[in-house]
């Protein structure tokens, strides 16, 4: 019973929290000198009065900023966005974020579990032979690919591989008028390699430093004393341990996965949310960009109350 | 020895802070090397491959690359130095008074602290740089609002956790004032830390400021910095990729050498251990969180 008042009362922060947050970049957004219509059309507003309170009653601007939060608030409950102002004028935007979460998920996630699936493997590797070349190779290249920025990393990228050597699209996610998986992957390559690789190195150096420390402690001295094979020390005894941080850290890594790749889907004009972000915020296209910053508000607040939660079920003490 | 001292001494922390003292000098002198000014160029001499004159070559409007670049290196370095020195200062002050209240105040400013520290930085960087307009202060003043929050929760856990220390308590005991506590004893075990951070963390404040350059919301043409240098590259990128190559070495020497100098910098302030396995995983999960949280 208490489980369960505890986590209502969490959900009822998150969404406080959410309300704080959306109300809060509704505000910054219509609080420009100006309005927002003076970005749209400039100093233009001056020019032809009558013609630009039409444009405010049309978009809505002629009501008072708290009617229009609560208008915009509201939609959402039904699953209205509102509609674009610009960079899709007229159309509603739930189905143009819909279709940008989509392709920046498949490009992140993809992304995430190569790292992981890496990181992991270079990590327990080079943890098992400290000061071995590859130790030292992932020591060196976290060093440089955690230097390289990534729009310039996916540019020397761009270069060599669209460029240079052909062999792969410099941009974009599909050929357009083609629409089968394998067209679309080859599109994903390069950004997703890109977003990789300066994960892999982050995640091997995680995992090689947890699996270390791991493997000084007592515990595993005997389980090698009583004869284990080295296998089975590794993953019944050592793993778990050294993973359970892990998880905590993947945590963190939600946010990521929704808002991390703006840099990347710029460089290979990738569909996704984060250029999808870029050109809203040019165009001055608020609704499109308060749509935008709700998922991201989702995704941090959900994603802590989500670890939040998972960490007060497995540790009772932690929930008074 | 001091601190420095030992710096100076450190293998790598000497070539290092030999690199970074040359490339700021350089980036500095500009006016005196480069006296043309960034912007000076001649159309009639575009993408002119490495010579004598041209160092390393000439940009799609004539200008000279390696001109641009130390111009680039004052505006992208110069924005690195200042949120170093401004957002540990601002975050230092307010860790400390929020350690120094008593909890009923210093929990919820912390609280504060921990929401400015969830949120993902670059998105936010770009919708208030969209708001406020680009240009040098602007990126100056969003980067050091968003990451002072770092520095305060470092400054905040250091102390309280000295001020919970035998010796302080002695010392008040005694009698000494409490800006007599703070710089004599709390201070010594907060500072290492943050000096430590604030050195790890130029790395990605170059990265942040050239990103946001690059995606035109931070500095802009024909102002260079090492990231719009390289937006502009991309263009031509099917024809002179060479350009793409100068500002990104830049930014790479830089940060490498930043993340080398932290590492020297946490040897030297704590010269009693060498650098043992658990410290190493602290550093990855430590650079890796800020990875993520700058990306």
């Amino acid at each position: 019973m208490l489980r369960f008042r505890y986590l209502l009362r969490r959900l009822a922060q998150a969404a406080v929290t959410l309300v704080a947050v959306t109300a809060l970049l509704f505000g910054l957004l219509h609080a420009i000198p100006g309005g927002p219509l003076r970005n749209l059309i400039g100093e233009s507003v001056g020019a032809d009065p009558a013609a630009a309170e039409r444009a405010e009653a049309l978009l809505g601007l002629d009501r008072p900023p708290l009617e229009r939060y609560l208008g915009w608030a509201g939609g959402l409950l039904v699953g209205d966005f509102g509609a674009s102002w610009v960079v899709a004028p007229g159309r509603p935007v739930g189905p143009l974020l819909l279709t940008a979460l989509g392709n920046t998920l498949v490009l992140t996630g993809t992304a995430l579990l190569l790292a992981l699936v890496l990181g992991g493997l270079v990590g327990v590797a080079s943890a098992l032979r400290p000061g071995s070349a590859l130790d030292l190779g992932l020591g060196l290249g976290s060093l440089l690919l955690g230097g390289a920025p990534t729009f310039w990393l996916g540019m020397v990228l761009l270069i060599v591989f669209a460029v240079e050597l052909a062999w792969l699209p410099a941009g974009g996610a599909q050929t357009i008028g083609r629409d089968d998986p394998l067209d679309r992957l080859r599109y994903l390559v390069l950004p997703v390699v890109t977003l990789a690789a300066v994960q892999v190195a982050a995640w091997g150096r995680y995992v090689r430093a947890a699996l270390l420390e791991e493997l000084g402690r007592d515990h595993l001295r005997t389980a090698r004393a009583k004869g284990l094979p080295e296998t089975v020390v590794l993953l019944r005894h050592a793993a778990p341990n050294a993973l359970t941080p892990l998880v905590a850290l993947l945590s963190l890594e939600v946010p990521a996965l929704v808002a991390g790749a703006t840099v990347t889907e710029a460089v290979f004009s990738y569909p996704g949310l984060g250029r999808l972000l870029l050109s809203a915020l040019r165009a001055y296209d608020w609704p499109l960009v308060q749509g935008i910053a709700l998922i991201l508000a989702v995704a941090v607040i959900g994603s802590s109350l989500v670890a939040e939660v998972v960490v007060a079920i497995l540790n009772p003490r932690l929930r008074a | 020895m001091t601190a420095l001292g030992r710096l100076v001494h450190h293998p790598t922390g000497r070539v290092v802070l030999v690199t970074l003292a040359l490339l700021g000098v350089a980036c500095a002198l500009a006016p005196v090397l480069a006296p043309g000014g960034p912007e000076a160029g001649s159309l009639s001499e575009t993408l002119r491959r490495p010579d004598a004159r041209h160092w390393l070559g000439t940009d799609e409007l004539g200008r000279d690359v390696l001109t641009r670049l130390l111009w680039g290196g004052r505006v992208s370095l110069s924005i690195a130095l200042l949120v170093t020195v401004v957002a540990p200062a601002v975050g230092t002050a307010y860790g400390l008074a929020a350690a120094a209240s008593p909890p009923l105040v210093g929990e919820p400013l912390m609280r504060a602290v921990d929401g400015l520290l969830a949120v993902p930085r670059l998105p936010l960087y770009l919708v208030l740089l969209t708001l406020v307009g680009p240009g040098y202060w602007s990126v100056v003043i969003v980067m050091v609002a968003f990451e002072w929050p770092e520095f305060a929760r470092l400054a905040y856990i250091g102390a309280l956790g000295t001020l919970r220390e035998p010796y302080v308590e002695a010392a008040r005991a005694q009698g000494a004032a409490e800006p007599r506590i703070l710089h004599a004893h709390i201070w010594p075990g907060v500072a290492g830390p943050l000096l430590v951070a604030a050195a790890v963390g130029v790395r990605a404040r170059v990265v942040a400021e050239t990103s946001l350059s690059y995606l035109g919301f931070g500095i802009v043409p024909p102002t260079p910095s090492w990231g719009n240098m390289l937006a502009a590259a991309q263009s031509r990128i099917w024809d002179y990729p060479a350009l793409a190559v100068y500002p990104g070495l830049a930014i790479l020497l830089v940060s490498v050498a930043a993340t080398l100098l932290g590492d020297a910098l946490r040897d030297a302030l704590d010269p009693t251990t060498a650098i043992s396995r658990s410290r190493v995983s602290e550093k990855g999960v430590h650079a890796h969180r800020t990875d993520r949280l700058a990306a």
